[in-house]
């Protein structure tokens, strides 16, 4: 369930992150490496909250 | 740095909304506007051939005012569209709407930041609103090794006292 979740938002977290990345830097390099940390980063993130709602859905549910 | 010109910020929103990237492109930003072009249309025509031809149409209203965002590929989904489409699935209609929204809401936060480069306010990004001290890579007057501030020419400061 949340591999499934996880994967639906990988191209959102990829685009939001690259959008960040092209708004806050100037160069093609420099939007590469900060588009790949940002959608890293959202990623982590997304797989951190999926963990916690589910894991307090599978404690409210017991 | 390349110096951005002066542009009037209006053509350059318009420009920015109805065709995504082009804003930055306008001002000669052409890697930041190839990039966002390519992310925000991609993901959006991804999601409307995710979600079909439903995706874009004015069956969801609610939607359909923010999918307007991404301009001119709204504008083409929503003229192919069709309101009573065949069935799919809910959950790739619904994922469809959200791969549509997501870069139609960035769009506009886009189109918006090349309407305020275009007055070279903040020509460079985001991190030039905080400026820096070269030599010690900190802001100025920051206290754990900064540069001073510059004194405000404004207030004159008494010798050996207070400002009252």
């Amino acid at each position: 369930m949340i591999v499934t979740r996880v994967l639906e938002f990988l191209p959102l977290a990829f685009v939001l992150g690259t959008a960040m990345a092209a708004l806050r830097h100037e160069e093609m390099p420099a939007i590469q490496r900060a588009a790949l940390r940002n959608s890293g980063k959202i990623l982590l993130w997304l797989v951190i909250g999926c963990a916690a709602i589910q894991g307090v859905l599978w404690i409210v549910q017991d | 740095m390349p110096a951005v010109p002066t542009r009037h910020p209006l053509p350059t929103w318009i420009l920015g909304w109805l065709v995504p990237g082009a804003g930055h492109w306008y001002l000669g930003q052409r890697a930041r506007g190839l990039v966002l072009f390519g992310t925000l249309v991609g993901c959006f025509v991804a999601g409307a051939l995710l979600g079909g031809r439903g995706t874009v149409s004015s069956r969801h209203p609610e939607f359909l005012v923010l999918q307007w965002g991404a301009g001119l590929p709204a504008a083409g989904a929503w003229a192919v569209g069709d309101p009573e489409p065949a069935d799919l699935p809910v959950a790739r209609r619904e994922l469809g709407i959200l791969y549509t929204l997501v870069p139609a809401l960035l769009n506009m936060v886009a189109a918006l930041d090349a309407a305020a480069r275009a007055t070279g306010a903040n020509p460079g990004g985001t991190e030039k609103l905080h400026p820096v001290d070269p030599s010690s890579g900190l802001p100025p007057g920051d206290p754990i090794g900064g540069a001073p501030p510059a004194p405000d020419p404004g207030v004159d400061i008494p010798a050996g006292g207070d400002v009252t």
